[in-house]
């Protein structure tokens, strides 16, 4: 088996960060409107005036949107492409990252010197970790398969 | 049966998502505790000391350019079409804005802004038309401000329908710094909401 990356191995990738790309765009929306509903529900929709709540809010978007379209870009990428996950992976999350941050540059006016934690670092930490969680999720071994496997090598030793 | 474990990736996955979401509440909380006073949420910084009601849509910004800086600070309810602005300018801002529009003091901003938005309401309703006008002076955190009242009849559109609209403008200044402040919208709306505007401009200190 060869460990060479393929062309097909950069196709599937770059799909994966086209799924993690168009999830963040979907993703980002909902989930502004998702944490104003929360906090009218809660009574308390005032806080977002305070500077402490970039913070919180930048932990929702991490959690919510980085890691999960990362997470599931990684499953496609995982699932199509066997070998050089570690190479491959944070293609998939690298790419999903720099489609967003170019949309939100060039149609969102993005200023990305004043949210260089919002919008640089914890989008592409989320992206490139939920990658290499999916990917892995797909290909790590799972405890059933782990028995399989040994039954078959006792029947080939009988 | 045996359940099989769920795969270490999966469970990482899970955890961090779970760990943020938490980081994320507990900032939230943290925040409602430190600024929680009764039934309001305390704004305070170099600007303003402001008790804002729990459940608004509270935006402050600052702009900062050749002309001056102006921090801002706009309320709204999220169930009424009422409207609360607090205008801070400093020294440099002051002097232009006064100079730009041909101003002499305190009053004659509020009225200029008045005028302004009846122009606006004009541009969007070729016949609304001012059906109530009040205009004079007084004291407003111990300094004596400017003050100019409308009521415009059809003079705010929501849902294809016209209302009439009510605009309190208050203006002073002191040490060379103007502070607007405007209470606007449906005149229902207002009504509903001017003991909460009163309570909303009694908690408040703005620093210069």
């Amino acid at each position: 088996m060869s460990d060479a990356v393929t062309r097909m191995d950069i196709v599937h990738s770059a799909v994966g960060g086209g799924i993690c790309f168009l999830g963040t765009i979907l993703l980002s929306s909902l989930v502004n409107i998702l944490i104003q509903r929360i906090l009218i529900a809660l009574g308390i929709l005032t806080v977002t005036v305070f500077e402490n709540f970039v913070i919180a809010k930048a932990a929702i978007s991490f959690a919510l949107i980085y890691l999960i379209c990362g997470f599931l870009g990684g499953l496609y990428t995982g699932y199509f492409v066997e070998n050089n996950l570690k190479i491959l992976l944070p293609l998939t999350g690298g790419i999903g990252f720099t489609g967003f941050t170019v949309v939100l540059v060039f149609y969102g006016g993005l200023d990305l010197t004043v949210n260089f934690l919002e919008m640089i670092i914890l989008p592409l930490l989320g992206d490139i970790i939920g990658a290499y969680l999916g990917g892995y999720t797909i290909s790590w071994p799972s405890e059933g398969e782990e028995e399989v496997e040994e039954e078959i090598s006792l029947n080939l030793e009988q | 049966m045996k359940l099989s474990r769920p795969r270490l990736p999966l469970m990482i996955f899970l955890l961090m998502i779970l760990g943020s979401l938490l980081v994320g509440f507990l900032v939230i909380y943290e925040i409602v505790a430190t600024h929680s006073r009764g039934e309001y949420l305390r704004l305070e910084n170099r600007f303003i000391k402001i008790d804002l009601p729990r459940n608004w849509f509270v935006y402050s910004w600052k702009t900062e350019n050749s002309t001056g800086d102006i921090y801002n600070v706009f309320l709204t309810p999220p169930n009424l079409l009422s409207a609360i602005i607090f205008k801070i300018h400093d020294e440099k801002a002051t002097q232009n804005f006064m100079k730009e529009y041909n101003l002499t003091d305190a009053l004659s901003v509020a009225t200029f802004e008045i005028e302004r938005v009846y122009n606006w309401t004009q541009s969007k309703n070729e016949n609304a038309s001012i059906i109530f006008e009040e205009t004079g002076e007084i004291e407003l955190f111990k300094k004596q401000a400017g003050y100019s009242k409308i009521i415009v009849k059809d003079g705010i559109e929501t849902d294809g329908k016209f209302y009439d609209m009510s605009f309190l403008m208050m203006s002073y200044i002191q040490n060379q710094k103007l502070v607007e402040i405007a209470f606007w919208g449906k005149k229902e709306d207002c009504e509903k909401m001017s003991d909460l505007f009163e309570t909303i401009l009694n908690s408040t200190e703005i620093r210069m």
